[in-house]
């Protein structure tokens, strides 16, 4: 019997196949699209306004038209620049916080799971304690401390938020300080800083990218759940919870008052949380390896 | 097998002295260990799974504190202080048995090797050099540097491993089942590549393996390990061929052979 011998296949090198349509990261793509998609048309509206959003340029509570696309709300002023507006103030309030909790979050999280001992027992029941108490009540007595700025508003965020990166980062780094690279890295000498900023951050960089996106999500929620209640975004600033606190009245006779900046939380909260999914399949495919 | 052989007079790299570890209070992983290596042998360090072999290479490698005993690196004693840790560099290494959990997946091969060369002050040219020595002794391309782990398979990985604890140019390199996770044919190739190694540089190894095959290959010394005690301890040819404890006979007829195998 003749056998044909299959040429040895070099494993190391990556299968060259075509891309399937099961492949494509649909729920990263959509998010991120989603959340640009956003960023640029509030961009637009505040550098290149449809129409100026601080003046009663139209008449009381018209309807849709050709110069004021979604209409105008009860003192005459551009319904669709604002909307616009406050979908910017959204991104740019929960980029702000996601960013901070993480930062803050990731050094002692990682700090706390490194060294163990009595500094991860006390930052641990601090964590307990913070995320026991109520997220509405923490950011109302934060806003009466540092104020009602758009950063003090970021800051109150992003401490609401930095206990549950703790805890994630920590648990994340419990596990990859037990892998012999870092016992190995021990061996050879390096020293804590470089063993906490070389080996275990880098590793706990998946997680922290979803942990982040997902405090993204609540933070758009949280701010226009503030800015309902009159202690998020002051105005002039537009914010779509104001603007929802300030329509509700027009509910039967204005709908699009209430329905666009409505849109605008339920938009930016289904794209942070598309990218965290996206992120989470990304990063959980490409664990085995690093891309470059 | 090198042909190094242990003499009184010469001071041994690493020595256990009546060391015990117990885990929890009650758990005993190591109980009443002595064993010394000497510049230059091999000393394998057998026992069925459980019987204390890592804890063993985690007290000598500082990673676990011996609950009663002494050791000493180079004649002087050592313990988990900064100070001994600062000594075990330089002069220890180890390479541990999984190939894909020792290597970072986010450092390059560069990177890896250039990790023991950082804490002893060794930079630029030199470090330059060390690292094309390092690759050329483990049979690695300059190519490969910029590559990370996942791009190369489990016997390339392992020879990395190889590369980075023989960089800092130590005295001895703790094995610690480094062949178990690979097949038959890249053991081989990783057990010679040590063994040339070994006469080219001089280093010792403590070999830890559960196989007696791989340690009849390399160890000129053998330290039979049972529940955390060593049951017998010997040169290599005396212990493999006169065995005295019984779990040692036990564990010499317990090896599989092939049929036909004389």
């Amino acid at each position: 019997m003749n056998y044909t011998l299959k040429k040895p296949q070099d494993d190391t090198k990556k299968p060259q196949t075509k891309k399937r349509f099961q492949d494509v990261n649909v729920s990263l793509i959509a998010g991120i699209a989603i959340i640009a998609g956003l960023t640029l048309l509030g961009v637009v509206m505040t550098f290149w306004p449809l129409n100026n959003p601080s003046l009663s340029l139209g008449g009381r509570l018209e309807g849709p038209s050709a110069r004021f696309w979604l209409g105008t709300d009860d003192i005459g002023r551009d319904t669709f620049t604002r909307v616009a507006q406050a979908a910017l103030t959204g991104v740019a309030v929960s980029i702000a916080a996601a960013a901070g909790a993480c930062m803050v979050g990731a050094v002692i999280g990682a700090f706390t799971g490194y060294v163990s001992g009595w500094p991860d027992k006390v930052i641990m029941r601090v964590v307990d304690a913070l995320l026991a108490i109520p997220s509405i009540l923490i950011v109302l007595i934060l806003r009466l401390v540092l104020g009602t700025g758009v950063w003090q508003l970021v800051l109150a965020l992003a401490f609401l938020y930095s206990p549950s990166v703790v805890r994630v980062i920590r648990s994340t780094v419990l596990v990859t300080r037990r892998s012999d690279f870092v016992a190995l890295a021990e061996i050879a000498g390096v020293n804590t800083p470089s063993i906490l900023l070389k080996y275990l951050l880098p590793n706990s960089l998946p997680t922290l990218l979803v942990q982040g996106a997902s405090v993204g999500s609540n933070a758009v929620v949280l701010e226009a759940v503030l800015s309902y209640l009159g202690q998020g975004i002051q105005p002039p600033q537009p914010s779509a919870g104001r603007m929802l606190y300030e329509y509700t009245k027009f509910m039967q006779t204005s709908p699009m008052l209430l329905i666009a900046p409505a849109m605008v939380v339920f938009l930016l909260t289904v794209g942070w949380n598309l990218t965290a999914d996206g992120l989470q399949r990304a990063l959980l495919i490409t664990r085995s390896g690093v891309k470059k | 097998m090198s042909t190094a052989v242990s003499s009184a007079d010469s001071t041994p790299i690493i020595e256990l002295r009546n060391v015990s570890k117990v885990f929890l209070g009650s758990v005993t992983a190591l109980d009443d260990v002595s064993l010394q290596v000497f510049p230059g042998e091999t000393v394998g360090v057998v026992g069925e799974s459980g019987s204390g072999k890592t804890t063993l290479s985690k007290v000598a490698l500082l990673l676990e504190e011996p609950t009663s005993g002494e050791m000493r690196l180079l004649g002087e004693p050592i313990s988990l202080s900064k100070e001994s840790r600062n000594k075990l560099r330089g002069v220890v290494h180890a390479v541990f048995q999984d190939p894909y959990s020792s290597l970072n997946p986010r450092f390059t091969v560069r990177q890896t090797l250039l990790e023991p060369l950082g804490p002893l002050g060794i930079k630029g040219d030199e470090a330059k050099e060390r690292i094309m020595q390092a690759l050329a002794d483990v049979e690695l391309s300059e190519g490969d540097l910029r590559k990370y782990p996942a791009q190369f398979s489990g016997g390339q990985r392992q020879r990395i491993c190889i590369a980075r604890a023989l960089v800092g140019r130590p005295s001895l390199i703790i094995l610690d089942e480094p062949t178990s996770s690979l097949d038959a044919l890249v053991q081989a190739k990783v057990l010679n590549l040590l063994l040339k190694l070994q006469a080219e540089r001089n280093v010792a190894y403590l070999f830890i393996t559960h196989d007696l095959g791989v340690v009849n290959r390399v160890a000129d010394r053998i330290a039979v390990m049972q529940h955390g005690v060593v049951v017998e301890q010997g040169l290599s040819a005396q212990v493999l061929r006169n065995p005295e404890h019984p779990y040692t006979k036990q564990l010499l007829a317990s090896v599989p052979r092939v049929k036909g195998d004389s």
